[in-house]
Parts: C-alpha cells; structure tokens; sequence
C-alpha cells in the first residue's frame, strides 16, 4: 500500500483551491463570450431586447406592463432571467454580453454549489482510508463541473435552462442542510420554486424534486413551523406561475411539445398501423394503436435515449443550438467513471442514495414526454449530479484499483492526467476553432453581420426593407442591434395572426417588412430592398429588368401591390447590393435592390 | 454431483421447446432464403457433386461467393442435409438450427463449470438455457444460414471442453478441434476465439502446465487443422481477410474526410504541428471505434430498435427482451458483489465479443457481436435467480415476471412469425423463388432472360432453384471479377441468362430492347409500367417483381 498524504486539506488551501477552481470556471464562461457562440440565437436577442424594452418603458413587447409570463414570439418565456438582465443592459447597455452574463454567472457560482452540495452528499461517517477518499469527492465535482462541456456551453448561451441549475442544485443544498438552520428549508423551498420562473422544463423536474424530498426525508425533518411554511410557499408560488402559465396563454405552446399534437408523427404512428389490420374491426386496431400507448411507446424511448452514450459523450443531443460538433456533454475519458460512480452508487452505502437515485430517475422526466429528446437543456437539471458522480467514480476507482496495486499507480494516475488534459485540449480547439465555423448558419451571426451592413449603407436608401422567413423572427435582430425605442416599436409593429402552434411573427415595424417574396411581381417594385437566404434566391432575380406595360400594371394591381411609383414606360431592374457571408465562408443572406429608369415610351 | 431427474426433465422441456422455436415452419419463416443462405447451399451442392466451389476452387478453404470470401465450415455441414434433403430451403437452414439447439445444451454445462463454486449453479444453468431458448437474437439466428450460429457453437464447445480438460484431460483435443473450427466459420471468430483462448490460458495457467503432453500435442493438432487456411493465406491473401478487410473503419473514408474538414477550418495560418497535435488520426479512429463500441451497449438498440441490417432484424423490436436487460444488469452486479469465481471470464465474453464489432463501420450489428449473447444469458440468469431468492413476495413477483415475460415473448412470437413474414418479405429477398418457378415453365420460349441486379445476388437463385448443373456453371459463367463500391462481384451471366448491374429499366425499354427476351424487372424500376406479363407478389399484395416480354 503506497501511503499517501491523505490529510485532509485545511480550510484555508481548500477554499484557495475552490477559488482557484472557480476562477478556472468562469474564466472557460467568459472567454470570447462575444464571439463563441457566433452570435446570439433568437432567444437570447428576445431576451436581452425584452429586458431593455422594460428597462425604457416598464412594458415589453406586446406593450404589456412587468408581465410574469412573456409571449415573445409566442413560445411564452417566464420572467426571472429577462428580470436578472435589466441591470445588466442598464450597465452594459443591450450588447451580447449583457444577455449572455447573467447564464456566465450563475453558471459560475454553480462550481460552488457543486462543491458544497457534494460535500453534503458524502459527508463520511468514519476516519478510516475510505472516508478520507471520499472527503476529496467535493473539489474534484467542483473541478469537473467547472470544466462540464455540457455546462460550459449552456453558460455561454444565456440558458434558461442553465439559470435555473443554479437554484435547483442550491435549494436542494439549503434542503440537505435543514438541521443545521431551521429557516434552511423555508430558503431551500424558495429557492427551488423560483427555479419555476425561470425554465419550463422545471415546471416539471422541479415539481417532482420537492415532493421526492419530502417523502424521502419526511422522518428526519423536524416538522415545525418553518416546514410548514416552506410548503405553503411551495404551494402559493408555483401556483401563481401555473396561473399564469399553464392554465392560460400558453396551453398552446405546451401542446406543441408533445408528439401527440403533432398531426404528422400521429398519421405515421397511430393512423398506419390502424390501417394494416383489415381482418379485424376497427374497435381491435383501436385498442392496440392509440395515442396512449404511443405517448407511453415513445415516452420511454425518449427517457432511454436521455442516458444514452450517444447523448453523453459522442454527440449530445440533436439540436444544433445546444451542442457543439463531435462533441458530447460530456468528455469522453469519464464514460467509464460515470458508470463506476453509478455502480457505486448503487452497491454502496450512503444516506442519500435514495435521493440520488431518484434524481437521477426523474432528471429526465421533463425531456422524455416532449417531441425532441434527447434534450441538452431540459435534461440539464441532472447537473451538478452527474459530475459529483462521475468524482465519486474516479476516486473509487482510484482508491481500490490503483492504490492497492503498488506497481502501476503513479503510471495509471499520470496516463489519466494526460488523457484528460488532451481531452480538454481537443474539446477547446473543436469549440473555439471549429465550433464558430461549423455552426454559424444556426447562430446570430449572420443577422449581426447584416445589420451592419445595412446601418453602414443606410439601407440603401430603400422605401421599404423585405425580409423573408418571418417564421425565424429576424425582427427581433433588427430591434435587437438597432436599439429601437421600445415605445415605438409596441406602436407601430404589425404581427401575423398566432400559428397552429402558437406562435405569432412580426409582419412590418417601420419601413421593415416581414414577408416571403413573390420572385416575379416583387421585382417589378422600385427603390425596394429584398433581403433573402441565399439558397432560396432564384438566379434570374439579381440581375433583371422589367418593361413596365400596362399588362404588368394590371397584374400588379390585381396582385394587390403599390403601383404609384410605376407608371408605363419604366424600367424595372434589380442588382445584387450585398451578399452576407459567415466566417466559414458560406453566404447566408443575398441582398437585392430595385430600381426604376423613366423612359418615353407610350 | 450427480444432476437429479428432476433437472434432466427441466433441460428436457427446455430443449422441446427450443426445438420447436427452431425448426417449425423452419422453410418458410424467414419468408423465402437470403442470396447468402442460397449461395451457400448452392455451393454445398456443388461440392458434393463435383468437389468444387462454384469457381471451380476444389474442396476451398474460403468460399469466394460473391467476392466477399465466405467462411466455408457452415456449407460443408449442410451437405450431408442437402444428399439426404435435395436443395431446398429447409436443408439450407437445418445446420443452423440444430447447432443453434445444441449451443442450448451446452450453454446449461458450461454455465454449471462457469460457476462451479455457488450452490445455485444448476438452476442458473437451466435458467441461462432457457433464456437462450427463447432469446430473439438466437432465435433469428438459429433460423437462417448466416455463419455466427455455427461458429458460436464450436466457441462455446471449445470454452467447455477447455475447462473440462482438467478433469479429463483427453478433452483438450475436442477444445483444439472446436476452436479450429469455429475460426472457420465466420471472420469474427478469427479475432474473438484466440482471444478467449488466450484467456483461457492465463486463467488456467497452472493446470495446462499440469498436462504439458497433451497441452502441446493438441496445440500441434489445432494447427494442422488450420494449416489448409494458413497455407491458402500465402496464394490468396483474400482468404483470411476478405470481407472484414472492406467492413474495417479504416477502409472506410469518413474520418480521413472529417479530418481534412477540420484542418481546413484551422485556416492556412495554422501552423502545421498545431493542427496535426488537434486533428489526428489516433484521436479521431478512437473516438469513432469509442462511439461503436458504446453503440452496442446503447439500451435503445437492445430493445428497441435492433440491428439495423434488414436480415438481422425484428420488426420494431431490439435483440434483448425489456426484462432480460433488467436482469443483466442485476447479473453484473452480483457477479462482482459476491464475487463469483469466473467474473472476469464471463464479463471478458461480452467485451471480446463486441470489440472486434467497434473497429468495423454500419454499427451496431448483432451478428458482428452474436459470441455476447451467451455470457448475456448467463448474466441474466445469475441476476433472475439472485433477484428471486431475495424478493419476499414471491407470489406476486413471479406472476409479475411471468406476465411481464408472456407479454415480451408473445410480442416477438407476433413480430417475428406474423409481422416479418408479411409486411417484411423484402427484407429477405423474397420473390425469386416464385420468378424462377415462373421462368422454368414459360422460360423456354425466349432465347435471353434479362434480369437485373437487385434484391440480392439474382444468378445464385437460378442456380439453386433449377439445381443447375454446378461443372457447367463452374466452367461456362460470365464472370469480370471486377468489384463493385462495396466489394462484391457480379455474375454477368450464364447460359440464356444475363444479369446486367446498373441496368435503368425506363432507359432499355425506349431505347435497347433485345428480341426475343424475358425482362425480370423489380417493381420500383418499373412502377408506372402496365403492360407486364406477369406480377410476383410480396405477402401482404404489394408486387416485388414485374416479367415483361420482348418478343
């Protein structure tokens, strides 16, 4: 047996190594947090220009006073991180920086949570080798956890999701922690029910959470006043939100995640099958294929694929948003000791495995009953546990494997040491080189590139900007990097009427339209700025030029556009003004411009 | 110790109804033979008539086939089934299945030597038999002429036989003999059996060092059996590597691609040794042979989903029932909390038996990584029994598990005996059974018989369902030995027959039509075309072949 120093590290080179780790930390958040990710994606430009829009006129954008439940494009964000923003715009002003900080920080200050939740978690009963092992798991979950790539990222993104980590895992700590302070449940409840207002996968996580707590540790809380309390807490608070969510505006919304209202995935799941049996009556194929045992069929698909090793370590989930190529939420080297961790977990004693056990079953509860698991963001509430897992793993591992076994130990922990730095080393060159270039199409970038375009050319002078896609909400951007004043934009916005699915798209604000493009009659409109995806502009359209005649005339005003500029014997033709490229080279957006000669002709 | 009546009527039950899951309806379920399961019998014919392939190779040590170089042991074996049978489906498939109800047997032997130190080790023996009686992955496999049940059979002979040398040390030979033969056949046993042999060894070290004599004469006598390969390997490097050299990742081009696509992001600037230190070839070959291997464990593909291969599928369903992972799982567990004597044995079963599956592309395959399923079963049946003795209720858990388990079984008996035969008979290239009976009778009308390359090898059918004279065939086919994208090579044709690749039906019928042909046309070349002959039908009525003539 090597003998080791295995003193347990005095207080003050602790808490210089957790500030250490903490530094590390943020300082992975908040590098380049300007350029990586390649700008803002739509949420986040909604939520940075909602908390300015509140910070000049007290009203967000559908001219509603400090709302609890935004409609934004209609996806209904909750209020508390479009809250947390307003001192950051105020002092930042509405910069990228200003949305993404909030996600930064608390993503930070999470390593902490990390740290003294673990600690909490194996608090050892004994002095023996073992416990003074186990006394090393809380700053290793604070290393891995500062190093997550899985939190890393959504830290960097202005993440909702990642948002309410944070009071997730410190509600849970101030539960653990109920006999040291009577008033810790009564915070640890607060706590977990703001995380309600922050994300919507916790309306259901976090709902689960406190009722799992509460009849996992129902013999040891002293049930007194501050017990009572926290539930009435509990209980007033999540049911305002409800009210003002769930039970209102956004049913739509909530519908739409499921894959029961998607009509398509009904016809090829349900419908089909129905149709194959045509010897019995329709009574048995109605039995064996309904919606129910769909929901149930691809609910336990979806929760199997949460844990999957696919999702961990090789790709992360689908949305391109929340994960960054060839890369997992995890790093590859820990697979093994998450599983260890688990198997430990299991098979060994602790006081509360039960919770752990069960956190991990419900974790992804949330992401398995909607349509696109598995989820990055909503199957984040299984952080910080999986890291404190993947520590206690390692050290286990490290404790009966290695140290028992005198000739190899130092070689082994050096070969972990090396893996793991060079497994870091690739994960920053694939998310500060590759990443930005790879996924810059489902980023910001390309709007923040054509904005400054188009403020650099004054719009070209255009009467009036056409954009496509309103369905990806480009307006936001426009508002976003324009400052527009709030007040001005609730007055003169001109919105879609709400979708199926309950979204609701900006048609026009000032002079900016939000439309698809007719390729023949638009062209025929002088002094026009169309700016379309370069994949949808049809070659004839960035150089042509129209006769005016009176059957054109007629057209167009059969077609309903404005026809008082044109008069017969003008020529209409069209010039490519601009082209919008990315980093990597790709063009995104193809700007055209019309413009009119006057001819005599009669 | 003596095993009790009661045990032997068990296993007994147990094989009856083994026996019945693999051999009812064993022609026509799968719903018509696979160009595989056909070649292979087709060569068997051949070599029983005239000691050769249908190259014209005399008795081969690798059957080139269709330029995939298959192991030949499965084919020898069918030829006393196919002298006694004639040429047909069920003599094709029946080495398959006996071995496969064999594998059975044995596996309820050697669970009693894996774990000849726990007092239960009878009724986990019966249990790891009956859960391999009725697994869904044995069952597709016992069923079809696909290699892996062959050469799981003679592995787990040779693993039995290894351990009972050292009782009976005359045994050792059977081991040498079985593990020779399982590398002949299938590829994957050429990595997976030496490295269970290696095992073996160190595990029983000192014994083999007891019995040095016949330790070494059997080694002698294992190599002269795989002299014949070894010897071949010099002429034909082919015979050894063959197909797994095409299904390697490394001849696959995905990561070289990737990695090129990465370098050229870094930008010209980047300096070289930076770029080569990021992207290189260790990193991105081990985290594509990482992903693959995890994909095997991946629950989803299990349960669910399955190999994505047509023939190795179950339709909507994996190659493990729901509670046979639970178990397995809980297997696992035990084995390492009570330390059971062989763990490490059993636990090195399952990953010898999937590591050589991660170095190949088009994962996760369940035939690649079929030598698992046994250390599966075992697993799940040290779980099952574990799982039982603790539980207090014991009523109500076993009607739980035996509903659970009815619902799982019957499930599969619905997909595999009902579902796959109707709705998939695609999957098995199914049609050329009925195009031949069609051709024979109205054939002789026509001077050429067109068929083009698709569902399958189409030749190996005539051939087989003519039962077409092999020394003609060896001698008179058309054959360019040239190797198409994913290395197979074609019959051009023989006799009237002529099996163009790449033929575009809406192009011939304008442009290239021959007088006097019949035109055997798969429905999705020809799908707006009326004016057919003749339509073959797939069970559930949609047409898998459409006969036009020219006359």
């Amino acid at each position: 047996m090597v003998k080791l120093h295995l003193k347990y590290l005095p207080m003050n080179k602790r808490r210089f190594l957790l500030i250490v780790i903490f530094l590390l930390g943020f300082f992975v958040r908040v590098y380049h947090i300007e350029q990586v990710p390649p700008g803002l994606n739509r949420d986040e430009a909604s939520i940075g220009y909602t908390a300015y829009s509140l910070l000049m006129s007290g009203k967000d954008e559908y001219g509603k006073s400090w709302p609890v439940s935004f409609k934004s494009f209609g996806d209904w964000k909750l209020p508390l991180y479009i809250y947390t923003t307003i001192p950051f715009v105020k002092l930042f002003g509405l910069t990228d920086i200003a949305v993404r900080l909030p996600s930064v920080l608390f993503g930070s200050f999470t390593i902490f949570i990390a740290y003294f939740l673990s600690r909490e978690l194996f608090r050892g009963q004994g002095k023996n080798e073992f416990s003074l092992w186990m006394k090393k798991i809380p700053i290793l979950s604070a290393f891995i956890f500062a190093l997550s790539p899985w939190s890393i990222h959504l830290s960097r993104t202005g993440s909702e999701a990642n948002f309410a980590v944070f009071f997730t895992s410190l509600g849970l700590l101030l539960h653990l922690r109920f006999n040291r302070n009577k008033w810790n449940i009564l915070f640890g409840t607060f706590f977990l029910v703001l995380s309600l207002y922050i994300y919507h996968a916790n309306h259901i996580f976090t709902l689960l959470l406190f009722l799992g707590l509460i009849v996992i540790y129902w013999r040891n809380y002293k049930r007194g006043l501050s017990f009572w309390v926290s539930i009435f807490i509990y209980i007033i608070l999540s049911l305002f939100i409800y009210s003002q969510t769930l039970f209102t505006a956004d049913k739509t919304k909530i519908s739409g995640l499921f894959a029961t209202s998607d009509l398509a995935l009904v016809y090829a799941n349900v419908t089909l099958n129905r149709l194959q049996h045509t010897k019995f009556p329709n009574t048995v194929a109605s039995f064996f294929h309904n919606k129910l045992l769909y929901t149930a069929e691809y609910t336990i698909r979806n929760y199997i694929k949460s844990y999957s090793p696919e999702f961990l370590f090789i790709n992360g989930g689908d949305n391109t948003q929340h994960n960054i190529p060839d890369f997992g939420n995890f790093y590859l080297w820990e697979a093994p000791f998450l599983l260890l961790g688990v198997a430990y977990l299991i098979s060994q004693k602790n006081q509360h495995k039960n919770l752990l056990i069960y956190w991990l079953l419900i974790a992804p509860a949330a992401a398995s009953i909607t349509k696109d698991a598995p989820h990055t963001a909503r199957m984040a509430v299984v952080m910080p546990l999986l890291e404190i897992l993947i520590a206690y793993g390692f050290l286990s591992f490290i404790r009966i494997y290695v140290f028992n076994k005198k000739k190899y130990s130092y070689l082994s922990i050096f070969t972990l040491i090396i893996l793991f730095i060079f497994n870091f080393a690739i994960w920053n060159d694939q998310y500060f080189i590759h990443f930005p270039q790879t996924r810059a199409a489902t980023w910001g970038e390309g709007y923040t590139r054509l904005i400054a375009y188009l403020n650099q050319n004054g719009d070209f002078g255009a009467s009036e900007v056409v954009m496509t896609r309103p369905e990806y909400s480009p307006y936001i951007y426009f508002l976003f990097y324009n400052k527009i004043d709030p007040i001005h934009f609730q007055d003169s916005v001109v919105r879609y009427a709400q979708t199926d699915e309950g979204f609701q798209h900006v048609a026009k604000f000032d002079n900016y339209y939000f439309r698809n493009i007719d390729w023949t009659d638009d062209l025929v409109i002088p002094n026009n700025l169309y700016i379309a995806w370069s994949d949808q502009v049809p070659g004839s359209a960035t150089n042509s030029a129209v006769l005016v005649t009176s059957a054109v005339l007629q057209q167009l005003r059969n077609n309903n556009k404005d026809t008082s500029n044109l008069k017969i014997g003008d020529i209409v033709f069209t010039q490519k003004v601009g082209d919008i490229k990315l980093q990597n080279g790709d063009s995104m957006f193809t700007l055209i411009k019309t413009s009119k000669i006057s001819t005599e002709l009669n | 110790m003596k095993l009790s009546d009661k045990t032997y009527f068990s296993l007994f039950i147990i094989i009856i109804l083994a026996a019945l899951l693999r051999f009812m309806w064993l022609g026509k379920i799968p719903s018509s033979l696979y160009s595989d399961e056909t070649d292979q019998g087709y060569n068997a014919y051949s070599i029983m008539l005239t000691g050769k392939d249908e190259h014209g190779v005399h008795l081969p040590v690798s059957l080139r086939s269709f330029g995939d170089w298959k192991p030949p042991l499965p084919s020898y074996l069918m030829i006393p089934f196919v002298r006694l049978l004639g040429l047909s489906e069920v003599s094709v498939r029946l080495p398959s299945a006996i071995l496969g109800l064999f594998t059975i047997i044995l596996i309820f032997y050697l669970t009693r030597v894996l774990l000849r130190e726990q007092e239960n080790r009878t009724k986990i023996a019966l249990l790891s038999s009956y859960f391999l009686a009725i697994s869904p992955w044995h069952i597709l496999q016992s069923r079809a002429a696909m290699l892996v049940i062959v050469g799981l059979f003679f592995l787990t002979l040779g693993v039995y036989t290894f351990f009972k040398s050292i009782e009976k040390k005359t045994l050792i030979f059977i081991s040498a003999f079985s593990f020779a033969l399982s590398v002949y056949s299938y590829y994957g046993l050429r990595i997976v059996a030496p490295a269970i042999l290696l095992a073996l060894l160190i595990r029983c070290r000192k014994n083999v060092l007891y019995m040095k004599k016949e330790f070494i004469l059997s080694a002698i006598f294992g190599l002269i059996l795989l002299l014949p390969l070894l010897l071949s390997f010099k002429t034909q490097p082919d015979v050894v590597l063959g197909r797994a050299r095409t299904v390697s990742i490394f001849y696959d081009q995905g990561v070289n691609l990737r990695k090129w696509e990465l370098t050229t992001q870094d930008g010209i600037s980047a300096d070289t040794s930076v770029t080569r230190f990021f992207h290189n070839n260790f990193y991105m070959y081990s985290r594509s042979i990482i992903q693959r291997f995890l994909s095997h464990l991946d629950i989803s593909y299990l349960l669910f989903v399955g190999d994505g291969y047509q023939p190795f599928q179950i339709p909507q369903m994996g190659i493990l029932y729901i509670p046979d992972l639970l178990f397995i799982l809980l297997g696992l567990l035990v084995l390492y909390k009570y330390k059971y004597r062989d763990r490490s044995l059993i636990v090195y079963w399952v990953f010898a038996s999937i590591i050589p599956a991660a170095f190949t592309f088009v994962t996760p395959a369940s035939n690649r990584t079929f030598n698992a399923v046994v250390p599966y079963m075992v697993l799940a049946a040290i779980g099952i029994v574990y799982a039982v003795a603790k539980i207090q209720k014991k009523v109500f858990a076993a009607s739980f598990l035996t509903a659970f388990y009815i619902f799982s079984f019957g499930y599969f008996m619905h997909q595999y005996f009902i579902d796959l035969p109707t709705y998939h008979a695609d999957w098995w290239n199914y049609g050329w059974k009925q195009v031949v009976e069609y051709v024979n009778s109205q054939g002789v009308k026509y001077k050429n018989i067109v068929v083009p390359e698709a569902n399958g090898m189409p030749y190996v059918y005539f051939l087989f369902y003519q039962k077409y004279p092999p020394e003609i065939f060896q001698n008179n086919a058309i054959r360019p030995y040239m190797a198409d994208r994913f290395g197979f090579e074609n019959v051009e044709g023989f006799d009237k027959y002529l099996f163009p690749s790449e033929f575009d039906w809406n192009f011939i019928k304008r442009n290239n039509l021959q007088k006097n042909s019949l035109y055997i046309i798969p429905a999705y070349q020809a799908a707006d075309d009326k004016n057919y002959l003749k339509a073959i039908y797939y069970p559930n009525g949609k047409i898998a072949f459409k006969i036009f003539a020219y006359e």
